[in-house]
């Protein structure tokens, strides 16, 4: 019987953990809450609260600050600009630490932003840094000058170049090299292996490279490769014949006086190679002439 | 005909431009100078043995970490340095700077410093560290201002004499 009984019992706890499990668990979490609450010090408690509606108040009147500066800033700007001239220096180390984190980050960036500055700026200093004659009647090509450079100086060793442009030749070389220097860079291109052109329109800045000096000639036009040719020739004869003036060159132009009538030749010998012959610009003619006479000779044998 | 190429260095702002725009001859626009990053200009000068040509070349104003070509600074006889009196203490480092790594790559170089806008500024002498460590290393220093001329084209035969006197 108390067998029974205990049995039975321990089926009505069965019974209550499975009925009151939830209201149990429930009033587990009320006790702890109730607990939490006793331990709480009201004045603590209001402080805290205090302290919250403080950092919003804050954040608030940050925000309303914001605005209102966001409203008058670019009048403000211009204002102080129209009156004193401050800003731009004060600005100037921010904006250009920009660019310059903006470079390194990603350099195709700035080079996009900056492309249809540069591409006008660069088109217009080599137009500029040569003046052509007329072309020769029937050349594909023609060439106006020719420089000599001192590659460590970037100082004319020689020039052959039409009036003003041999005058100024002295910038116009310092110029050339700065831009090539320029270019190299902003294309990350080693010395020897590129730029050896430069091409803007049908004006062409050829450069062959010497250990020691540079030529350089300004075609317009589509020069044949046999120019190439010439011009490494030239450029290997030049240093085998003034190695020691090439080697102790300290801006004295004055050995390299020769050379300016080589120069000269060359682009002369170039000229004619471009110029097309006498016999191809008669072709034509001649064509039409034997044309002519076989025609006449037909004719001639049907009549006959 | 002698020529020889000096570099006009000093940081953004200290008047290298206008010192070059108002005594040199130019063939070329200032816009080079914000795109190629340099102008080449020239100055002839008459010297009692003689006349030399000054290749000048004028490079962007160096700030903070944007660098100069060392290309532009190569083969280059002298430098003028131009310090701004008006801050001179921020424009003397910036130019040390240039001048400590144009060193490095080519070599002592010798220089002379030009303390320009000397009109803004009525006495000057130099007590801040980067003033007079420039200062002592160079061949000449002079005050000049592109705005009154005083003392540019002096500035310029200081220089012309110097590279002649290394040849």
């Amino acid at each position: 019987m108390a067998q029974r009984e205990s049995a039975d019992d321990a089926t009505l706890d069965q019974l209550r953990e499975l009925l009151l499990h939830s209201d149990r668990r429930e009033l587990e979490e009320l006790r702890a809450r109730v607990d939490e609450l006793a331990s709480l010090d009201p004045l603590l408690e209001i402080e805290k609260l205090k302290g919250r509606v403080r950092e919003l108040e804050a954040e608030r009147e940050v925000a309303l600050r914001t605005e209102r500066v966001g409203e008058v800033l670019p009048a403000a700007i211009q204002r102080r600009r129209s009156t004193k001239n401050d800003l731009t220096n004060a600005l100037r180390p921010d904006v250009e630490q920009a660019m310059h984190d903006s470079i390194r980050r990603d350099p195709q960036v700035m080079a996009e932003a900056l492309y249809p500055v540069m591409g006008p700026t660069i088109r217009k200093l080599i137009v500029s840094l040569f003046s052509f004659d007329q072309m020769r009647p029937g050349a594909k090509y023609r060439i106006s000058n020719a420089y000599l450079i001192d590659r460590r100086t970037s100082l004319p060793l020689a020039v052959h170049a039409p009036g003003d442009d041999a005058l100024e030749a002295d910038m116009v070389s310092g110029m050339m090299e700065a831009l090539r220097s320029f270019v190299q860079d902003a294309f990350e291109a080693k010395e020897f292996d590129g730029l050896r052109d430069l091409s803007v329109g049908d004006v062409n800045l050829w450069v062959e490279w010497g250990p020691r000096a540079v030529l350089a000639v300004v075609v317009r036009g589509q020069p044949p490769d046999t120019l190439r040719l010439e011009m490494q020739e030239t450029l290997e004869d030049l240093h085998r014949e003034y190695e020691v003036e090439l080697e102790h060159f300290a801006g004295d132009s004055t050995p390299f006086e020769p050379v300016e009538p080589r120069l000269g030749q060359l682009t002369e010998r170039l000229a004619d190679l471009g110029a097309p012959s006498t016999i191809k610009r008669l072709q034509p003619i001649i064509f039409l002439v034997v044309l002519a006479l076989v025609v006449a000779g037909v004719v001639w044998l049907i009549v006959a | 005909m002698l020529r020889k190429k000096v570099c006009m260095l000093g940081g953004t702002g200290v008047g290298k431009t206008s010192l070059v725009r108002r005594f040199v001859e130019s063939i070329f626009s200032d816009d080079y100078l914000s795109t190629v990053g340099v102008k080449v200009d020239r100055k002839v000068v008459a010297l009692d043995d003689g006349q030399v040509t000054l290749l000048l070349w004028d490079i962007h104003g160096e700030h903070g970490s944007l660098e100069v070509l060392p290309e532009y600074l190569s083969g280059s006889s002298a430098h003028l340095v131009v310090v701004d009196a008006d801050r001179p203490a921020e424009t003397a480092q910036v130019a040390r700077t240039v001048l400590e790594r144009s060193e490095a790559s080519l070599g002592p170089t010798p220089y002379v410093v030009a303390l320009n806008k000397a009109d803004l500024v009525d006495d000057w002498a130099p007590v801040e560290t980067s003033v007079t460590s420039l200062v002592a290393g160079a061949s000449a220093v002079l005050r000049t201002s592109a705005k009154t001329g005083e003392r540019v084209e002096e500035a310029f035969t200081d220089i012309a004499r110097l590279v002649v006197a290394r040849v």
